[in-house]
């Protein structure tokens, strides 16, 4: 102790070397009259002032600093008060120091001087600010962050948060402080188990986890420890946010996911999805049961085309479906179209599929719901053929109706009026003239009812037999209803000449062979008003394309068919709109069976452009071609 | 003496009209199978019949619209329409035509009806 008196023993010219050696620039007023001198200053305020200084030495306050600077006022207020202050000053000293800031120490030594310590702090007041700046900045984007930001130290004992911290909680900033973050968010008097910020301090790197506040609300929380310069965890950082919403949308999207997951697998109908480059991304379990893949596996990833060639037979489809794709990527609307397709070489469906653009996670895909209608298409086959056959027996009846009155009651008016007339001569008791052209009339209509009612009955076996067919010589059948009519009709005087210059020719035909030959000679005797009815049939070979024939013209000299008639005449049908009456039933019955046999027939005028000089009917029957 | 036109495609019922006609004294001016040569027949005549027995059934040209185009070009004409088929009875007689037998009819029907027809005036 007395060593360190010893030593605080310093002179007057220690004191003034310590001063002069003062790091501080300094410089020491003396008072005298109303003004203070510079009496002294210091090798720092030297340097400061870059020697300049000493051109101030003796000069009055007043000369040096202007009355008004803060560094006079502060001298004066200094003396005149005896205070000794430290305060933030800029002064000027000329140009040399002007822009600078200091840190004064104004020090009053009775009785009459005054110490000035102008510390130069310009650089600590630069860094300052922009630690000020650089602080604000940080504080304004940890304020504006919406995660809640806590800064802890390693007891959970809250050092700073940021704004979101403490709004979650309702309070302000500073009542936080010095609290533990488990007494304010999860309100417990213990640490949180698996507490992620605990987990970060003592594992030394980040954590994170999810945490349920007893207001229900969900928060995600990451901690983060905070070293020091030694790499000592000394603190930690919490970020927490809150999730409660994406909690619940996430769970009510991975419900609605389940739900579509569930409901796209039970569909009874075949889904699958298709992307914009035609590639099929998923389908449910009934795909495989209608398309019959072995598993979906077998298409997933294919573009549709080549799902589509897996199965040969469905090659063809390919057009259809790049139609129908183009048309959704374009915009349009697409009707469900229904097409056949095979699940195996020997099963084929009918389906019906809907094909619509879908949005699903922002992407858009093309759906298409396929549904098997195999059976509801059978049923409609069966409905349709069903109604044919309605409307075939309803047309059927029609028509017989129509027959019997239209053709009948001309045949019951024939006789009727023959017998009136003929009751009517016998009562006058003459002898008419006519009375056997009356007989003639009525044993005539006779012969046309029966021959209607004949045909009525091949008609009728034409549609609901089948009959065999042989090989058949046309001219044999020709020749046997020639005489058979020759006889029925002797009391008019007919003449059927047959040409043919072959004996042996056959056809494929059956008995219907001759109602179709009698029918046309029946036609080409009734319908003649000639004395003599002349009827020529010439018979020949034809060659067509489609193969042989044999070609029989029934050329008469009959009352003629006129153009408009020409193939109304074998259109007396079931579905025929107009009724054609003139030449009976017998040569709708003669169409039939030609069609039956796969001939042909027309009509056309004996002579050319004059129908009223008679017709010539032309038959084409294919032939039966033998090795003689 | 009431002369009368025949429309029958049947021929051997033309036949039969014309012999019954001409028993009852009245005189057959023409015979047309179908519609069409009917209502040229109408034409041609310088002396129009007083009736015209007319068929429905019959080809080229019904009797219905045979009757059409002979009454727009003599709207007196009677005609009395004969058919087997009644469903055309209203249709005929709304057209213009005098009236309707139905088919089979006996020969005095007919005679009476065309003296009734004709004594109209």
């Amino acid at each position: 102790m007395n060593d360190l008196n010893d030593g605080m023993d310093l002179d007057h010219n220690s004191f003034k070397s310590i001063y002069m050696s003062s790091p501080i620039p300094s410089f020491i007023w003396k008072k005298k009259d109303n003004d203070f001198y510079l009496i002294h200053y210091n090798n720092a305020l030297n340097v400061l002032t870059k020697n300049e200084i000493h051109k101030c030495f003796g000069r009055k306050l007043s000369n040096i600093f202007a009355n008004n600077s803060m560094m006079s006022l502060d001298i004066r207020n200094c003396y005149n008060n005896k205070l000794n202050y430290c305060k933030e000053i800029k002064y000027s000293l000329g140009s040399l120091v002007k822009g600078k800031s200091f840190i004064a120490t104004f020090i009053h030594i009775p009785p009459d001087l005054v110490v000035v310590f102008t510390e130069d702090v310009t650089k600590q007041k630069a860094i300052e600010k922009t630690l000020r700046k650089e602080e604000q900045e940080k504080s304004i984007i940890l304020e504006s962050i919406g995660e809640h930001i806590v800064y802890q130290d390693l007891n959970n004992k809250i050092l700073w948060t940021n704004k979101a911290a403490a709004d979650s909680v309702g309070v302000k900033i500073h009542s936080l402080i010095g609290r533990k973050c488990y007494e304010i968010w999860p309100q417990r008097n213990t640490p949180c188990a698996k507490c992620p910020v605990t987990t970060a301090a003592k594992t030394r790197s980040p954590a994170s986890g999810e945490s349920y506040t007893p207001d229900g609300r969900i928060w995600q929380i990451k901690g983060y420890p905070v070293f020091n310069e030694n790499g000592e965890v000394v603190a930690t950082v919490e970020i927490t946010k809150e999730i409660t919403q994406i909690k619940k949308a996430e769970r009510s999207l991975k419900k609605t996911q389940l739900k579509y997951r569930e409901l796209f697998n039970s569909s009874p109908y075949a889904i699958f999805l298709v992307d914009m480059n035609g590639y099929l991304l998923d389908c449910n379990a009934a795909t495989k049961n209608i398309l019959s893949y072995h598993t979906i596996d077998d298409i997933i990833g294919k573009h549709f085309t080549e799902a589509l060639s897996l199965q040969e037979e469905n090659i063809h489809l390919i057009p259809s479906f790049k139609k129908v794709i183009e048309k959704i990527i374009n915009g349009e609307q697409v009707e469900d179209f229904i097409f056949p397709i095979s699940r195996t070489v020997a099963d084929k469906i009918w389906v019906s599929a809907s094909v619509s653009l879908v949005k699903i996670m922002d992407e858009s895909l093309i759906q298409f719901i396929v549904k098997d209608i195999t059976e509801k298409k059978e049923t409609e086959e069966k409905l349709k053929e069903s109604e044919l056959k309605f409307r075939k027996s309803f047309n059927r009846t029609k028509f017989y109706k129509d027959l019997f009155a239209h053709d009948i009651n001309n045949i019951l008016q024939n006789i009727l009026s023959a017998i009136d007339l003929l009751n009517l001569k016998v009562k006058d008791k003459s002898i008419p003239e006519e009375s056997s052209e009356l007989l003639g009339i009525i044993k005539d209509q006779v012969v046309r009812g029966s021959n209607l009612v004949s045909n009525v009955r091949t008609l009728s076996d034409v549609e609901d037999l089948s009959f065999n067919i042989e090989q058949i010589n046309p001219l044999r059948v020709l020749t046997a209803v020639r005489d058979f009519l020759i006889k029925s009709f002797h009391e008019k005087n007919v003449e059927i000449v047959i040409n043919s210059p072959y004996d042996k020719i056959n056809i494929y035909a059956n008995q219907l062979l001759s109602d179709l030959f009698e029918n046309i000679l029946i036609n080409a005797i009734r319908y003649n008003r000639n004395q003599l009815i002349k009827i020529i049939i010439n018979i020949s070979r034809k060659k067509k394309q489609n193969g042989n024939f044999i070609k029989l013209e029934f050329i008469d000299n009959g009352i003629g068919i006129p153009d408009t008639m020409k193939e109304k005449i074998f259109q007396r049908g079931y579905s025929a709109k107009e009724f054609v009456s003139g030449l009976g039933l017998g040569l709708t019955l003669v169409k039939k069976i030609i069609n039956l046999y796969k001939g042909e027939i027309w009509v056309q005028d004996k002579i050319d452009g004059d129908y009223s000089k008679g017709s010539n009917f032309v038959i084409l029957l294919p032939e039966v071609m033998t090795n003689d | 003496m009431i002369k009368i036109l025949i429309v029958e495609d049947d021929l051997s019922l033309q036949r039969l009209y014309e012999m019954m006609l001409t028993t009852f004294g009245f005189e057959v001016v023409g015979k047309a199978s179908n519609g069409k040569d009917a209502v040229e027949l109408f034409l041609s005549m310088s002396l129009k019949p007083d009736i015209i027995l007319m068929d429905h059934r019959m080809p080229l040209k019904n009797g219905i619209d045979a009757s059409i185009e002979i009454l727009k070009i003599d709207s007196h004409t009677k005609i009395i329409f004969t058919s087997a088929d009644r469903s055309i009875a209203k249709k005929a007689l709304s057209i213009g035509a005098t009236s309707f037998i139905e088919k089979p009819f006996a020969i005095t029907v007919l005679h009476k009806e065309i003296e009734r027809v004709h004594n109209e005036g």
